[in-house]
């Protein structure tokens, strides 16, 4: 009887085991003082090493047994939250991270992030404040230059915002600030990007291993969260540097339910020397942007934000009093607008949603005006792209052993490749010409971050997208895999494979980041760019030492990658003297590359002493059948050895120290080794035996394309900032010294002559000497 | 108002940039031979031009056409010396002496007393087959000292089947000045083509040319000529139309070659011609 009885118990436990019940734990971080939503937070329960991570909206969601409890709670820079509770219902909790302090020891054994846990690989985040303590150019802190600081990236030329991610080109990378797609990420011709580090939550790159949520750009998704503004108290900050100041807001509107934050930046080199003008040549440059959003939580399961950012670079001059009155006047202006409303709605408490509407616009302009007697001339030309988005994604969380995320996004384009308006006293026809292209890009998507076993854990992804242009339809499935192997309770080894489409191009001849840099779309004869990539990896924390090691391999393959035809320029898409238009499609090329590398990371984000070390070993190849006469060459951006070091230290309260170290093999470029001359043949004299008709040209041998090295590149950078608590606010004093051993860096190559004017000399131009900046902010 | 463009970047550049020599191993190449030569069967006379290439660094040579060049051009089972003729600064040969038949291949080797030699092969294509061509020219504007108008030929012809072909379309003014006692030529541009998804079929084009004849002056006909030429042909002419010289917002373009130990150009065409009177 006993023996049945025991059988019995024995059986019912196996049973209620297998369909144990289960609860879930959700819910919101937040950051204690501001209750500013925390994205990207580890949500683990010890017990079992379950756990997630909260979305983009500081939402979490975690359904495990009922069991006993130990929820542990982390995030860089914030104090850990730890909760041990018996789960015995579905419970919602908000969970308030408070930041901190300077030079606390952090009381706990367990690191604060972790890089061996997830199967994404390839990605960085970046702390913000790690970015406002890195020293920069003239004091301008920006985020995209501490992104070239990372292994796999980095920077195109001297000082200049741009980057390369893996050895793609410049316009592979998709910069989205808050869900919208920043088109041209540049101020002042490329040397600053548009982004206020003031007005930023988070910032976080992806390399490669893109989860299917992303699409669009072959190389890299570089996306960055607004701030929401503090709900519980009126704040600000405020700075003045050697080129802009700036000014940042935040607040509630309604206590605890909705908050704003304003956020602006402004040069003022052209007020400083117009007064020092001539009254009759006046010119000048200025840029400024503002950020700014609002947010309100409609209800618990509830909540809206309005972001945007408008931002704008001017150039100017104007000649007045010349013979007859005459007079003439040039502007150029640019500059990006981008608005998002977002809609989030919890479902249930494993579904969330997000519903975005999205605007993005970028729009080049160039006035000429002339007067001269009674004559007038104007003409005025613009460039852009204007976007119109509507998304909706969803996360679900069925168990710990399924994270999945699906939604569908679809984007309206509409492109102004070139627009002329010219008025005449000429000639009395106006003109006006504008050829407007549209298109349509769509994509649906699903991905599931699956846990196999306690070991191994998989991110199944598939995306289509699908791309609509001049009755021209693309349809291309993109399927996404990443895998993680735990090798030890602190490291593993991760894969993923992927393949991108891009169904945009840039027009740019100098990768800059110049304000004529044109976006255009894949049409039916120049295709749309596709990659493939895989890469390998071994991920390690190091908690001891609070340390975190990745070192990946990488292959990437693209094809249709778009190549500039030889004596191709796109400086402007039409001649706007003759009004004509020049074709692009007849100037650009389809090809393909390839590129492979080693990356290692070395990188520590929290304690007294935090940065990272950063090395990238790689090769860039490009290959098309009309350049370089079919043979593959180094793509400019080949670069084969990049270091990066970066060390912030705190020595005291309130002094931080901070220094930056880069080094870069060359750029490949093309340097004419001989000239001489040729002519054409000419048919009619040989013919006829005319006198010759040919023309002689006289050419330049350049060797194989881009055959020549530029000098590597090195540069160290240090800052110190000294912070002191005032009565009514806390204010910082930063010194700074860019390139501080004054190393002249080439920005580019000439050939000029030596001082006697016999021979000729390859003569470099280099931008930045050793620049020391002073900038002073207040924060209260 | 395109320099103001051009000159936007440097405004920022002008306040902090610095300018020294590259502190880098430039590229040391010695000077080479430069051979520009074309074939065809319709030229009366064989001609190659010969120089040295100037290196970009380093002091600076003589780089105009050299007179003491032995230059031998070989085919047909045979070769032909080609002599230097001051006049044109040329190498020349008669084609009566050494005629160039469509198919053959041909061998250029040239050397100079100091010891560079070069050379270069190249296959002269077939003519273009059943060419014919129309003008139809029209007085566009009249004014007090003169009028203007354009002629716009129409052409067509046959494309060899089963291979890449490449056409060069020139056509000329035949003008006459009343200052003059001659017939003056004048090229007014080219074309240049391929019978890229056109192989083996008809192909036809046409090409406008537009001029200004002032009173007095008259323009008597338009000459053209079709080559059909090989790759070598091509490219070179391809490339050298590309070329943007020291434009520093185009990309640079390489010049074809198919000179070994050299630079410069051995092609060869084969080419119809038409003359419309007007």
């Amino acid at each position: 009887m006993s023996r049945i009885l025991s059988s019995l118990i024995l059986l019912l436990s196996a049973i209620t085991l297998s369909a144990q019940t289960k609860y879930t734990i959700s819910g919101y971080v937040r950051e204690k003082s501001s209750q500013e939503s925390l994205p990207g937070v580890a949500v683990v329960n010890l017990k079992t090493k379950s756990g997630t991570v909260t979305n983009n909206y500081g939402f979490y969601s975690l359904t495990i047994p009922a069991d006993s409890i130990d929820l542990f709670v982390t995030y860089v820079g914030y104090q850990p939250y730890k909760a041990k509770f018996v789960l015995t219902k579905d419970t919602t909790i908000t969970i308030e991270l408070g930041v901190v302090e300077l030079n606390t020891v952090v009381i706990t054994d367990e690191q604060t992030e972790r890089v061996s846990d997830g199967t994404q690989m390839s990605t960085v985040s970046i702390p913000i404040e790690q970015i406002k303590a890195i020293p920069a150019l003239l004091g301008e802190k920006d985020v995209l230059k501490v992104v070239q600081l990372m292994p796999g990236v980095h920077a195109g030329n001297e000082g200049s915002s741009g980057f390369y991610v893996r050895g793609g080109g410049a316009d592979q990378n998709l910069i989205i600030l808050d869900d919208a797609t920043v088109y041209n990420a540049y101020h002042l011709f490329g040397f600053f990007s548009v982004f206020n580090g003031d007005a930023l939550k988070s910032v976080e790159l992806t390399k490669g291993g893109f989860p299917a949520r992303y699409g669009g750009r072959l190389s890299s998704v570089l996306e960055m969260q607004m701030k929401e503004g503090n709900k519980q108290e009126f704040h600000g900050e405020a700075g003045i540097g050697i080129i802009s100041s700036r000014l940042t807001l935040e607040g509630p509107i309604i206590k605890g339910k909705s908050s704003f934050l304003v956020s602006g930046r402004r040069t003022y080199i052209d007020a400083l020397i117009y007064p020092f003008l001539p009254p009759d040549q006046k010119f000048g440059y200025f840029f400024h942007d503002f950020n700014a959003k609002v947010n309100y939580d409609v209800n618990e399961n509830n909540r809206l934000y309005l972001s945007g950012y408008f931002g704008k670079d001017k150039f100017y001059a104007k000649f007045n009093g010349g013979p007859g009155g005459a007079s003439d006047k040039a502007s150029m202006d640019w500059g990006n607008a981008t608005a998002t409303l977002r809609w989030n709605h919890l479902w249930t408490d494993k579904l969330f949603s997000n519903t975005s509407f999205i605007f993005t616009n970028y729009t080049l302009g160039i006035g000429y005006e002339e007067h001269y007697q009674n004559d007038d001339f104007t003409l005025k030309y613009s460039s852009g792209i204007r976007d119109f988005s509507l998304k909706h994604d969803f996360d679900f969380a069925p168990s710990p052993d399924h994270f999945i995320k699906f939604g569908v996004v679809s984007t309206y384009h509409r492109f102004n490749p070139s627009a002329i308006v010219v008025r005449s006293s000429y000639a009395p026809d106006n003109m006006l010409k504008q050829k407007i292209l549209e298109a349509y890009e769509s994509g649906i998507y699903i991905e599931d971050d699956w846990r196999l076993t306690d070991r191994l854990k998989i991110n199944l992804g598939f995306r289509l997208s699908h791309f609509n242009t001049q009755k021209k339809h693309y349809f291309r499935p993109e399927p996404r895999v990443a895998a993680r192997f735990m090798l030890d309770e602190n490291s593993s080894l991760k894969a993923c494979f992927t393949i991108m489409n891009q169904y945009l191009h840039l027009l740019s001849n100098t990768g800059v980041g110049l304000p004529t840099d044109l976006w255009v779309p894949a049409t039916a004869n120049v295709a749309p760019q596709q990659s493939w990539q895989v890469a390998m990896g071994y991920a390690r924390d190091i908690p001891k030492y609070k340390l975190m090691v990745t070192a990946e391999a990488y292959y990437k393959q693209s094809s249709d990658v778009l190549g500039y035809k030889d004596g191709a320029s796109f400086l402007l898409v039409g001649d706007f003297e003759e009004g004509s238009e020049i074709s692009w499609e007849k100037n650009v090329t389809s090809g393909t590359g390839e590129s492979y590398g080693f990356e290692l990371l070395v990188q520590r984000k929290v304690g007294k002493f935090t940065g990272w070390v950063g090395y990238t070993l790689s090769w860039t190849w490009l290959q098309f059948d009309s350049i370089n006469f079919g043979k593959k060459y180094y793509a400019r951006q080949d670069r084969r050895n990049d270091i990066s070091v970066v060390g912030i230290y705190n020595l005291s309260d309130n002094i931080t120290i901070s220094a930056t170290w880069v080094f870069g093999t060359g750029a490949a470029i093309t340097l004419p080794q001989a000239e001489y001359s040729v002519v054409d043949h000419d048919p009619a004299s040989g013919q006829q035996v005319l006198p010759q008709n040919n023309w002689q040209w006289f050419v330049s041998d350049y060797g194989e394309k881009n055959s020549f090295r530029m000098e590597a590149y090195h540069r160290m950078d240090v800052g110190v900032q000294f912070r002191k608590q005032m009565k009514h606010w806390e204010r910082t004093f930063e010194v700074s010294f860019y390139n501080l051993y004054n190393h002249k860096n080439p920005f580019f190559y000439y050939i000029g002559y030596n001082n006697s004017g016999t021979e000729r000399r390859l003569k470099q131009v280099s931008l930045f000497p050793i620049i020391p900046s002073v900038s002073w902010t207040i924060k209260f | 108002m395109k320099k103001i463009l051009y000159f936007l970047p440097l405004f920022f550049l002008a306040f902090t940039a610095c300018e020294q020599d590259a502190n880098v191993d430039v590229p040391e190449v010695d000077p080479e031979l430069v051979i520009n030569c074309f074939i065809t069967p319709q030229d009366s006379i064989i001609r190659a031009k010969i120089s040295l290439s100037q290196p970009v660094f380093g002091s600076t040579i003589n780089n105009g056409p050299l007179t003491d060049a032995t230059v031998t051009l070989y085919g047909n089972s045979s070769s032909v010396l080609l002599t230097y003729n001051a006049n044109t600064d040329s190498y020349e040969a008669a084609a009566s002496t050494f005629p160039i038949l469509g198919g053959n291949e041909y061998h250029i080797v040239v050397s100079i007393p100091s010891g560079l030699n070069a050379d270069a092969y190249t296959i002269v294509p077939s003519a273009p087959v059943n060419f014919t061509s129309t003008m139809n020219d029209t007085i566009t504007n009249q004014d007090p000292s003169g009028y203007e108008g354009q002629a716009r030929i129409t052409y067509s012809f046959d494309d060899p089947a089963g291979q890449q072909d490449f056409y060069r379309f020139v056509p000329y003014h035949v003008s006459y000045a009343q200052w003059s006692i001659d017939t003056s030529f004048q090229r007014v541009g080219w074309e240049l083509y391929t019978d890229d998804n056109a192989d083996g079929t008809r192909i036809s084009r046409n090409f406008t040319s537009y001029y200004y004849v002032y009173n007095g002056d008259s323009i008597l006909a338009i000459d053209v000529y079709l080559m059909h030429g090989n790759y070598d042909y091509y490219s070179f002419h391809k490339s050298i139309e590309n070329y943007s010289g020291d434009n520093p917002f185009a990309e640079p373009t390489l010049i074809y070659t198919n000179v070994n130990n050299g630079l410069g150009i051995f092609a060869a065409a084969n080419g119809v011609y038409r003359r419309h009177w007007r």
